[in-house]
């Protein structure tokens, strides 16, 4: 019997002290996974490190056993001699393994829920390991499965639709306010790190012209410089207000940089064109009465900070919805991972009676030589038709209770009443060819969607 | 008959498609499934050969009663509808737009008697420019109408720092601005024309070009209002929000007209 196992230790379990011993670069993974495949334990494997997790999955012959050896090799990953404790590490097996890997997979076990890196690093994972051969039917199916069910959660949930740290949250209003955001230009007043971020992620957004603005010209210079930009001291900010449409205020000042009246002006000159203020400082920068002229949207520190907690209240609603997708397609996995188990018995019960009749027909045949052609062949129709109705009810029953204990039960009496043992035993076992679907039995049971 | 059937065939399929689309924006997760643009789709092929099949049997433009007129222009609303969908930034349109042309071709459908004896003053090439300038100009402006509502919807949000439902689902307010601004100048524009129009077929039936009477008065009053949103956002920077309450503004007076023509305004020379 094949077990599915999870060993591994994420931000949950183990601080970052330790999470950095056991961390792995993926151009590791392919050494790692040939160390421990080289063991007699795991029959397949996937190896997945990121700065939040380290996990090993696999398939293994036994649990104990199997469990052990994705220890010992999680241990065993460069430099990670003490400081690792039991304590820090999880394991999963069967649908809670499955369960584990559809909850990361789709960014549900995430530092910050919803947010998407961690299904590419899976991808890797399970691409690196296919390439070390290190992938079989089972893993193939779970990280397939794993990749649709990230998808799903995309699709039909809005999870990662509500940004959830302050400088996102700005990027993410100013496209709803402009649109895309190829050709805008910004304005950056001051060089505080937060506004620095907004202005990174303003950029990879397609923000074409870049204003920087402080008080001492040099270390506006340096900024410029770092970001891509055009220097200016502070005098140059009105002037800038009538051409940029975001800016983004972070300086040190104690009075307000950029007055109602300067903003008025500009409006006049902008003919009405909208204009987006971001103050992230304290004290703010911004004179709050901007914030009612006509065409202005102003945001402050406080407005942004109250924009992530809805949006993360929000993601923690999607976050639910997820979880039952999530709930669902570990259903589905562990019915067609139990519906290993009965196929390979159908097969071989199929094969035996096969065998019989064939046997049986050659041998009364030998004495019936003097009949025809014609009867010969209905002597053959005979015996497979009485083979057929005989299997027929078992095979549908068995095919109905297909996975689940049950059929594990079934399956299992039938091996033994029919000496099944050496053709069937080794269930999921079957030699394994580096991700390729064709090692999978095709899907047992009713009811279940197609793969 | 078949006219008939064809009508209110339409009119199902405009109902299921405007439920589908109204949950988009309602529901728990925002479906994105072609299915309701499948259903408008329907619902205007339908409507297409009902009103070809009437246009047909009267030698005319279907649009010889208010509720035929009605019945036409929630035709044409649909047919821009699906023309902008095509468009990832419009496709929350059908929120608002599919369930108006709905309402219109309910309301429509359901007052319209059997087929009475066309006026012979319909018959004339002039009436039917007056009309399908006008029917066009109203389904742009009220396309402007709805990118206006939204705009107002989103704005309402933004504004007040409180993002929500329609921050997650709506195209941006430039996108809304810009698409209502294009669709008050086409909308204009065909308007003027059929007031033209209109003028040069009363000159040819009764002598005058301007008669003095309530729906030519109301009609000239949306004008002016269309006109003042194009006027004020030139010169005055009037985008954005108050441009949105101005093609509100317009729409209403608008629909007014073209509702109201029968029992509210008592219109002489306008049958309606």
């Amino acid at each position: 019997m094949a077990h599915v196992l999870v060993v591994g230790l994420s931000h949950h379990t183990a601080p970052v002290d330790v999470r950095e011993k056991i961390a792995l670069a993926p151009t590791a993974y392919l050494d790692a996974l040939a160390r421990i495949k080289a063991g007699p334990e795991v029959k397949e494997c996937v190896v997945l490190s990121t700065c939040n997790r380290s996990e090993l999955y696999a398939v293994t012959e036994s649990y104990h056993g199997g469990r052990e050896a994705l220890e010992h090799a999680l241990l065993g990953f460069e430099g990670a001699a003490g400081g690792v404790k039991d304590e820090h590490l999880f394991r999963y097996e069967g649908a809670a393994a499955a369960r584990h890997l559809f909850r990361v997979a789709s960014s549900l076990d995430a530092m910050v829920v919803g947010e998407p890196q961690v299904l590419g690093q899976v991808k890797d994972a399970f691409k690196v390991a296919g390439e070390g051969q290190a992938v079989g039917p089972v893993l193939d199916r779970l990280f397939r499965q794993a990749l649709e069910v990230a998808k799903r959660v995309r699709t039909e949930t809005e999870i990662g639709a509500y940004a959830v740290s302050v400088s996102y949250a700005a990027v993410e209003l100013a496209k709803k306010i402009f649109g895309p955001l190829e050709g805008r230009a910004a304005l950056i007043v001051g060089a505080g790190e937060t506004g620095e971020l907004t202005m990174k992620h303003l950029k990879a957004a397609g923000v074409g012209e870049l204003l920087v603005a402080n008080r001492t010209e040099s270390s506006a210079r340096e900024l410029a410089e770092a970001m891509g930009g055009r220097a200016m001291g502070l005098g140059g900010i009105e002037a800038a207000l009538a051409r940029v449409d975001i800016v983004v205020s972070q300086t040190g000042a104690t009075e307000p940089v950029i007055l109602r009246s300067m903003v008025e002006r500009a409006m006049k000159e902008r003919r009405g064109r909208p204009l987006f203020l971001i103050d992230i400082a304290v004290p703010r920068d911004i004179e709050s009465a901007c914030g009612s002229i006509y065409n202005v949207f102003l945001y402050d520190i406080d407005d942004l900070g109250r924009v992530v907690a809805g949006n993360r209240e929000r993601r923690a609603e999607e976050a639910e919805k997820a979880l039952e997708i999530v709930q669902a397609e570990t259903a589905r996995f562990t019915r067609w991972f139990e519906g290993l188990e009965t196929v390979p018995t159908i097969v071989a019960l199929r094969e035996r009676f096969d065998a019989v009749r064939a046997g049986e027909t050659e041998r009364v045949m030998a004495k019936l030589e003097h009949l025809s052609e014609r009867d010969r062949k209905l002597v053959e129709q005979y015996g497979e038709a009485l083979v057929n109705k005989l299997l027929h009810g078992p095979m549908a029953q068995l095919r109905q209770t297909g996975a689940g204990e049950r059929g594990v039960q079934l399956a299992g009496a039938l091996r033994i009443l029919f000496r099944l043992e050496d053709a069937a035993g080794t269930t999921g076992a079957a030699p394994v060819e580096g991700g390729k679907r064709e090692g999978a039995p095709a899907e047992p049971g009713p009811g279940e969607p197609g793969a | 008959m078949l006219v008939v059937a064809m009508r209110w065939l339409g009119v199902g399929f405009a109902l299921a498609a405007s439920a589908l689309y109204v949950r988009t924006l309602t529901g728990p997760a925002p479906a994105d499934g072609p299915l309701k643009d499948r259903l408008a789709l329907a619902a205007a092929g339908c409507m297409t050969l009902a009103l070809a099949l009437r246009a047909i049997e009267l030698g005319t433009v279907p649009l010889v009663s208010s509720s035929e007129a009605l019945f036409f222009y929630a035709w044409l609303l649909l047919l821009v509808f699906l023309f902008l969908v095509r468009q990832a930034a419009h496709r929350t349109l059908g929120v608002f737009l599919v369930p108006l042309a709905t309402l219109l071709a309910l309301v429509s459908a359901a007052m319209m008697g059997p087929p009475a004896p066309v006026n012979p003053l319909f018959l004339n090439r002039m009436f039917a420019l007056h009309t399908v300038s006008l029917f066009l100009g109203y389904s742009a402006l009220s396309v402007a109408f709805c990118a206006g509502v939204m705009y107002l919807l989103l704005f309402d949000e933004i504004a007040h720092k409180k993002v929500g439902r329609m921050f997650a689902r709506l195209p941006s307010l430039d996108d809304l601005d810009r698409l209502g601004h294009r669709t008050v100048v086409l909308g204009f524009v065909l308007l003027t024309a059929g007031i033209v129009f209109g003028m040069v077929w009363a000159r040819s039936e009764w002598g005058v070009a301007w008669v003095w009477e309530s729906k030519s008065v109301w009609t000239l009053l949306s004008w002016v209002v269309y006109l003042g949103y194009l006027v004020t956002r030139r010169v005055g920077g009037w985008q954005g929000q108050r441009a949105a309450w101005l093609a509100a503004l317009g729409f209403a007076l608008s629909i007014l007209t073209l509702l109201g023509s029968d029992a509210l305004l008592a219109s002489t020379r306008h049958v309606f």
